[in-house]
Parts: C-alpha cells; structure tokens; sequence
C-alpha cells in the first residue's frame, strides 16, 4: 500500500512540476497561488451536487473555477485597475475563504475537513480501489485520474512545445508572427488547473503550489535550454517526492508537507552549489 | 438598542474585548497594507503569512502550550526568516520576486505542515487548539492574548507614524525619496518589518492562510474611493474593522465556524460593492457617465446642426423636422426626444412652421460651432493635418474642449477670424446677455 | 509603385489616452526609413500599431497595399531588446530558430533547411561563434544583433526595427547599418525607429518625424530643416495632451458615429 501512495506522489509531482514550468517561466508562479487556493469552492460545490468524490462532476466544477479566478484577476486589473499582485490576492482568499465556508457548513455532507483541504490526504487517497482500465492491476481510484492528466500535461508538452516555447519567451514577437497569445495563455493557465485540481485531495492546496513551482524554479537555476530545463524539473519532482515521502514515513508526520520542505531544500543546496558551477554574465 | 447589543453578545465584557480587539488588530494590518499596496508589494503579506506557519507550530512544540507571547515571538522570527529567504533567492538567482515568494511560501507551509503533525502526534493537550491559528477564531482569543498582539500592533503603529513621511514618499515618489536620503532598500525592509508584525498579529483572529486579504483589500477599496493617502488610510482602517466585527458575529452565530473566512467574505462583499458603486472607478458611474456623455453629444450635436442651419437661412427662419434631419442624420426617436429636452430646457422653441434656437439656445449653438472651427484651425495649423482629414476629429473634440482649454486655444491661435474651410469662427458678441 | 506602408489617420491610446493622433503618410517600398522622435513621442506605439499588436481608435493600415494579416508572412518585426526576459533557458541558436517559426508550422518539425536558413542569418551579423551560447551571456550588442539574425532568418520583404542601435558599439552600428543597405540594394524595405539625430540624417533615405502627432514625412534632406525639427523636439503641444487627460477622465470617444457633413 506504502508503495502506491509513493508512485501516485511522483505522478502528481510530475504533472503539476511540468504544468507549472510555464508559469514560472511566464513569472506566474503566484498564479499558480491563486488557482490552487481558487479552485476549493468549485469542489465542494460540484461533490454537494453530485454527491461523490472523484467525478468529472467535480473536475469540471473545479475547473470552472479555476477560469472564474483567472477572468476576475484579469478583470479587477483591467477595468477597476486594481494592481497585478492585488487582484490575484483578492480573488483567491476571497474564493477561498468561501470555499472553507461551504466546507465547514456542509462539513458531515462533504467529508472534506479544513485541514485536509490544506494538505491533502494522499495516504486515504490510496484506499479505495479499482482496475486500472484494460488491465487486471487493482489501484487506487485516484491513481487512475492521475495517470491521465499526467499523460494529457506530457502530450500538451509535447505537442505545443514550440507554441508554449516562444509565447513565454517572446510574446510581443510571438503576435507580430500571428500566434494568439491569449490562447497559449488559456492553454497554460486552464493546464495549471487540471493539474492544480486532480492534485487537491491528495496533497491539498498549498503544497500543490509547491510542487508546480520550485522544481522547476531549481531546474531554471542550472539550465541553458528549455528541454534540458524540463527534464531537470521531473528529476528533480522525483528526488524530491521521494525523499520527502520517505522521510515523512520516518518522521511520521504530513508526507506532502515534508515533500514540499524537501523540495524546499533541494532548492536552496542548488543555489548555494550553482556559484561554483556556472557564471552568470554581466548584461 | 439595547436588546441589540445584548444579542450580538456585547454584554459580555469578554466579548467587547474579543471583537474591539480584533478590530483594531485588523485596522493595523490594512493600514501596513495600504503601504505595501501603493508599492505594489501585496503579495509579500501572503508569503509571509505562510512563511510564519513552522515558527507558530515550533513556538507551541517547544513550550508546550497555547501562550500568545511565545507564539508572536516564533512568527516574528520566522516571518523575518521568510523576508531575508526571499531576499537572498532574488540576489543569488535571476528569479523574480514573485517566484521566490512561490518557493518561500510554500516550502516553508510544507514544514509547518511537518511540525503540525509531529504536534498533534505528540498528544500535547492543547493540541487540537491549533488548528484556530490555520483560519481564525477570534472566539479563543483571551483578553491577555489580545494585550500581547496590541502591543505590537502599537509598535508597528508607532513606526509607521515616525516613518509616514518616507514612507509616503517612497510609495508615491521613488527618486524623490532617495534624494532626502531614504534609499528604496531602507525603506524596503522597514516596510517588510512592519508587514511581518502585521500579519504575526492577525494570526489568531483571522488565520494565517487569509491574513493576506486583511492586508490587501482594504488598501485595494479604499484607492477606489480616493486618491490621497490620508483618506485612504483613514478607509482602510475603517472598513477592515468594520469587517472584523462583523465576521466575528458572523462566526460566533455558528458552531465550529471559523471566523477567518467570513471577515474575508465581508471584506469581498464591500470589494465588490466599490467595483460597482465607487465614485472613482465604479462600473456603474462609468456607465452613468457614458449615457451622460451620449445625451451631451447627441444635444450638442443637434444645437450646432440648428445654428448651422441659421447661418445658411438667416436669422428668422424656423426649421422643419425635415429639414434638421437632413442637415443631420437622427434618427426619428432620437430627434424627437432630443427636440422635447431641448424645449423643456428652453434652449429651442417650436414655432408655427418648425423649431428655431433660444438666446440661450442660440449662444451654445455658436460656441459649438466656434470649438468646432477653432480645433479645425488647431489640427490644420499646429498639427499640419490635410483639410479633409481634420472635420471628423473635430466633430468629436468640440464636446470634450472645457472653458480654459477653449481660451488657451484662443489665445495660442491668436483669435482667429475664419477657420481653415474659410468659415467664419463666430464669437459671442458683447452687446447678448 | 504601392507604398510598403500605408497609414490612415491612425489615432492609438493606452487607456483611451491618445499617444497617437491622426498619424497618416506612407513609407515607399525597397528604402531605408527611419522613424525619429524624443522619447515616449510614440516610435514603439507607431510600430505595435502596423505590427496589430494593439487596436487603433481610429484609422487603419495597409501593408503593400493588403491587410496586415495577408502579408504577415512578408513582414518581420524586431521589438526592443527590454521586451524579453534574457534569462529564459534558451540559446543563441534556439532565438535564431524562432524567425523560422509561424502559426502553421507550429507543431512541425525545424527542417534542415531552416537550420541552414539560421546559421546564415547568425553569419551574417557576425554571430556564429556565439550560436550555443546562452542568451543571458550575451552583451546588449550581441542580443540585438541575435534579435536582427532572428529578423533576417524570417525572410522578409519588410523589416520594422524598435531602436536596434541601442547599446551597440560603432564598429558594430556600422556593420549593422552596412548590412540594412545590404538589404535594401536587394530591394527590401527597412523602417527603424531611432533616436538619435546626428546620425538619422545619414542613414535614412526618407524620415518620419514623429511627435505625438506627425510632424513631417519625406525624403531625408526635405524633412531634416531646423523648423521640422524644432517643431518635433521642441516639447508637446499643451492643448494636445491636456485633451488627452480630458478625453481619458471624461470617457468620452474619440470618435462618433453618424456625423454632420461638412
Ligand atoms: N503600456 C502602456 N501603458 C500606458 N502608457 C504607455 C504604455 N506604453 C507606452 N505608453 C505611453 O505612450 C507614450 C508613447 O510611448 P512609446 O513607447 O510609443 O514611445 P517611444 O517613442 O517609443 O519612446 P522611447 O524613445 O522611449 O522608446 C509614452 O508617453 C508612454 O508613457
Ligand atoms: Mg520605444
């Protein structure tokens, strides 16, 4: 049981690692704050209608919230000109704040508790079971829906590598060529809240920032190209998930929030090592 | 009245402390926001206030128990340790700000999160406690706890007075502030000093995970109401205790309600009625202003076409519908409703055969028409315009032109008789009244 | 011969504060053009507004006489150097490689050919040794000319440039500028937005003097009189920008529909 619950970590690790690169790359990472936190209410709201956990009911609630953050961060800054970093703090402790309420209201309905809104519960996660599509593997439910959005966030990599690539890089240049911005901005933003969702339960909603974030902040750090960057941000989602899960099992405490420390960690020694390693130019 | 106060519970006297504590905890915290907001730094409040969550649950691991002092001095230390994290991932790396604020934040929650469960582990009997410093609950507070975080509050509100005057300049006026010798990074550490206290003593009312809003949408509502620091303080203090009674009221009416998220949502609640409602930004004024702007157009509009249709008929002639739409096309509603304001405002009167312009009327007509030639003459003359480029310019800029705009045109056009068309550019004679 | 670009009383504002105002000439084809005016005269404006990447108020463009979107193909544009984060993990070569880029060919594979196309371009503004270096270790010069590369790979007929002399030193300036000359004996139009005066009146065949407002087009020696130019540097019109604040403040449009004939 022990090693289903490391191998649904690394999957969660890897997607919102990936999905994540491009925001902090974008210098979005606080995005990845506020989806996180924005996506609760729409959980809470599609399991009240729905009455299960795990449905599409509740990925697409989440997911429309996910947006709903978006467009009002970007609707606060345009048309009420409240500042950038403002408006994403606003909506999302306000979204956030209700979603806690329609938790701690309907708390015997919802069978989510606050504090498992904030770090998960990847170890309960791994206990009911089904058959892995067209196999005989019996894993756990949750697994499975990991599994997918880890292979949609690779096949969007894949496929919009280039899309992605100069949309972050060069913007201004990347509209001069004809490419929507706005769609590659969606694209990776509405990514950011699949993940952002699917990963909720299982390592709630700040350590989920956690993870989109610091791998590949630490991958960025020792990287000259964009692929060698994101191969360095799985390998590190990876040593990081696995460290903190072990040390976690040691310790006997949250093992999302000792993954979250580790990558923390992970973060720092890069730093401190990367002086002797490599020079940055004088611009 | 009394019965009122009775039912919120303000008979209680642990309860007026509860509640005028937790407000003026909050006014503190919006009044440190309202700086970091007008430096574009609001999202420092949230990092901090997760950063400060191992030296929360550390304090409580260490001592064994509940006590606010020793809990104030944990998060003061680990919300310095977040500033001085964040500052030196921004020295060392080329990432920006907010992605070291990301790493920072979360990392360090990821920690508290540790220590969370070593506690509730250990059995530690004031363990389940805990979970108040997560979202708030401001009914815990005990009137030696609220003492200890006024203390600080006081504090941070003292430097904040000795300070104002920097600290007003570095947000209005970078390079004005250096030159009086307040470098920005003075300033800047001041500023997270003080962020760190603001958000440290907010913990046990409003919780860690929200603090960030009772930092940022104050300051945000109140620059939607107002354009002067003073007035924006004096609002963001306002509205963030106002918002502190009444979610704690909220809370208290429901079992197991944590009181964090419902100041948040009143604190929302006025947001959104500022979105709407302000006199500043407001959507609604905005669309008052926009049909306002509409009316004026469309009447300025049809008092030029009836002076314009005076000067081609002379003086006397009344004019038909047809004709003042064939001059200019209205539509039929338009025209008849614009022509009933008109008459009600008696700027137009209707005579035998058609409507003909007032005296007053009569002057706004003219000085239409002469904003109109005088611009004609501005576009043609100072910005070389081709003169068939510069009437459709001038049919909108002759709504827009205010009185002293009007004289510094004049003045810097020198009076002109005619404009580029060669028509005359007609002033107000003396002799009308 | 159709002008390369043809603009039409094209007014442009940030926050409906007009930075733009009724900007109407056009730049013939296979010449040097230059675009000159103080800072925040709306040089970068001008050009964001040809390139569509902001909605005019009014007026409309016409690039070899067709809409933007027909030739975008036929036209490259080099935004300034401030426009990307030069820390992104890419290298010379990858930034080069974009200029072979475009919406159809985003998800195919970078051919030979395009690689040849790049390495061309690099050699050409005397880059190709720095190909796999990292962007951020670059000096300004060399980032603008990795831009230009990029620019050159797009094979366009029409170059737009925001200030690329900016930070690069005289020899470099020089070959640069030997290279645009280069490219218009091979009939391309190049239009560069720059802004210093010394040396605009050598370099253009033809200058737009923009203020704001246009306050000439032409061949060089016509444009470059001490009027002209004491009219463009000489500070803004008051009137100007004081009805921009009102326009802005008020919300009202600028321009209305259904108007009176003259
Ligand atoms: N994104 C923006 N939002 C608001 N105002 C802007 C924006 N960009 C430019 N402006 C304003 O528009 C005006 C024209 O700017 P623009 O960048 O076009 O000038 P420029 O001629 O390119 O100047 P420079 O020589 O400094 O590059 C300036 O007054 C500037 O302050
Ligand atoms: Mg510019």
């Amino acid at each position: 049981m022990n090693i289903w619950v490391l191998i649904h970590a690394i999957i969660i690790s890897l997607s919102c690692s990936l999905a994540g690169a491009f925001l902090v790359l974008r210098h979005r990472a606080m995005l990845a704050d506020a989806i996180s936190h924005a996506v609760l209410p729409g959980l809470v709201i599609a399991f009240l209608i729905t009455g299960s956990r795990n449905t599409p009911g509740m990925l697409a609630g989440a997911i429309a919230f996910g947006f709903l953050c978006i467009f009002l961060v970007e609707f606060f800054k345009r048309k009420v000109k409240v500042t950038d970093d403002a408006s994403i703090g606003i909506t999302f402790t306000s979204l956030f704040a209700f979603g806690i309420i329609l938790v701690s209201k309907y708390a015997e309905q919802v069978d989510l508790d606050q504090e498992c809104v904030l770090h998960g519960e990847i170890t309960f996660s791994a206990l009911q079971r089904m058959h892995f599509p067209f196999t005989q593997w019996m894993v756990p439910n949750t697994f499975v829906t990991s599994v997918f959005t880890l292979l949609a966030v690779v096949l969007v990599l894949l496929a919009g590598y280039r899309g992605l690539f100069i949309t972050s890089f060069h913007p201004e240049y990347a509209s001069s060529i004809g490419i929507s911005i706005g769609f590659w901005h969606y694209l990776s933003s509405g990514v950011a809240s699949m993940v952002t969702i699917v990963s909720f339960e299982a390592v709630g909603a700040i350590l989920v920032i956690a993870l989109m974030v610091i791998p590949s902040a630490t991958a960025w750090l020792i990287s000259r190209r964009l692929p060698e960057m994101l191969w360095k941000t799985t390998m590190f989602a990876i040593t990081g998930s696995v460290a903190g899960f072990y040390l976690a099992i040691w310790l006997n405490v949250s093992i999302a929030g000792t993954i979250a420390a580790v990558l923390g960690v992970q973060f720092a020694m890069v730093l401190i090592l990367k002086g002797s390693f490599r020079h940055r130019s004088i611009h | 009245m009394y019965a009122l106060w009775n039912t919120l519970g303000l008979d209680e006297p642990n309860m007026r402390w509860v509640l005028f504590g937790t407000a003026f905890l909050s006014a503190v915290s919006a009044w440190v926001g309202t700086f970091t907001y007008l430096q574009k730094k609001s999202l420092l409040g949230d990092a901090i206030a997760h950063g400060i969550l191992p030296g929360v649950a550390g304090s409580f691991l260490l001592s064994g128990q509940k006590n606010a002092a020793y809990i104030m001095i944990g998060a003061l230390v680990w919300g310095f340790l977040t500033v001085l994290a964040i500052e030196w991932i921004t020295r060392k790396s080329h990432l920006k700000p907010s992605t070291a604020m990301a790493i920072v934040l979360s990392a360090f929650f990821g920690l508290g999160m540790m220590l969370l469960t070593q506690i509730q582990n250990s059995g530690l009997p004031d363990a389940s406690g805990l979970q108040s410093f997560l979202f708030g609950q401001a009914a815990s507070l005990l009137p030696s706890d609220i003492l200890v975080y006024s203390i600080f509050a006081l504090v941070a509100l003292i430097v904040l007075l000795a300070l104002y005057r920097s600290l007003t300049f570095v947000s209005f006026d970078k390079a004005g502030a250096q030159s009086m010798g307040f470098s920005p990074q003075t300033s800047g550490t001041v500023l997270s000093i003080l962020v760190v206290i603001a958000t440290a003593i907010g913990i046990q009312s409003i919780g860690l995970i929200l603090m960030a809003a009772l930092l940022i949408t104050p300051a945000a509502i109140a620059r939607m109401w107002s354009q002067r620091l003073w007035t924006m303080l004096m609002l963001a203090g306002g509205i963030a205790a106002v918002s502190a009674i009444s979610g704690s009221l909220i809370s208290f009416s429901g079992k197991s309600m944590p009181t964090g998220p419902w100041i948040v949502m009143v604190l929302f609640f006025i947001f959104g009625f500022s979105v709407l409602f302000s006199t500043h930004r407001g959507l609604v004024q905005r669309a008052f202003q926009k049909r306002k702007n509409r009316q004026i157009i469309q009447r300025e509009n049809l008092l030029k076409a009836l002076y314009h249709l005076r000067e081609q008929k002379g003086e006397q002639a009344e004019f038909t519908f047809e004709e003042i739409q064939k001059k200019r096309m209205f539509s039929e509603n338009d025209l008849q409703r614009i022509l009933g304001m008109l008459k009600r405002k008696k700027w137009v009167l209707q005579g035998k055969n058609g409507w003909t312009l007032s005296g007053e009327g009569l002057n706004e007509g003219r000085r239409i028409t002469r904003l109109h030639r005088l611009w004609e003459l501005y576009l043609s003359q100072k910005m070389r315009l081709k003169e068939d480029h510069i009437h459709p310019i001038a049919e909108s800029m002759e709504h827009i032109i205010t009185e002293d705009l009007e004289a510094q045109l004049l003045h810097e056009l020198d009076y002109p008789e005619l404009d580029p068309h060669q028509k005359r550019i007609p002033y107000d004679t003396p002799a009308k009244s | 011969m159709t002008p390369a670009i043809d603009i039409h009383n094209l007014t442009a504002s940030y926050e409906r504060k007009p930075v733009l105002w009724e900007i109407d000439c056009q730049f013939p084809q296979g010449k040097l053009i230059g675009i000159v005016g103080p800072n925040g005269s709306g040089k970068t404006t001008l050009l964001k507004n040809i390139m569509g990447l902001m909605k005019p108020d009014s007026g409309y463009i016409r690039i070899f006489g067709e809409k933007l979107d027909k030739v975008r193909h036929r036209v490259s544009y080099v935004p300034q150097r401030e426009t990307v984060d030069w820390d992104f993990p890419a290298d010379v070569m990858d930034v080069v490689l974009m200029g072979r880029y475009n919406p159809k060919k985003l998800f195919g594979r970078i051919s030979r050919e395009d690689k040849d196309i790049a390495i061309e371009a690099l050699s050409r503004v005397n880059m190709l040794e720095f190909a796999n270096r990292h962007i951020s270790q670059l000096s300004g010069g060399q980032q603008q000319r990795v831009f230009i590369a990029r620019s050159l790979a797009q094979k366009a007929d029409l170059y737009l440039m925001d200030e690329p002399f900016v930070g690069v030193d005289a020899a470099s300036e020089d070959a640069i500028l030997n290279l645009l000359t280069e490219m218009k004996n091979n009939g391309k139009t190049v239009v560069i937005v720059h802004h210093d005066l010394q040396t605009a009146y050598e370099y253009f065949d033809h200058i737009a003097l923009l203020n704001t407002r246009l306050v000439a087009s032409g061949a060089a020696e016509e444009v470059f009189t001490s009027d002209l130019l004491q009219e463009a540097y000489g500070g803004r019109l008051t009137v100007l920008s004081r009805i921009g604040e009102l326009i802005a403040k008020k919300d009202f449009p600028i321009r209305e529909k259904g108007q009176e004939e003259n």
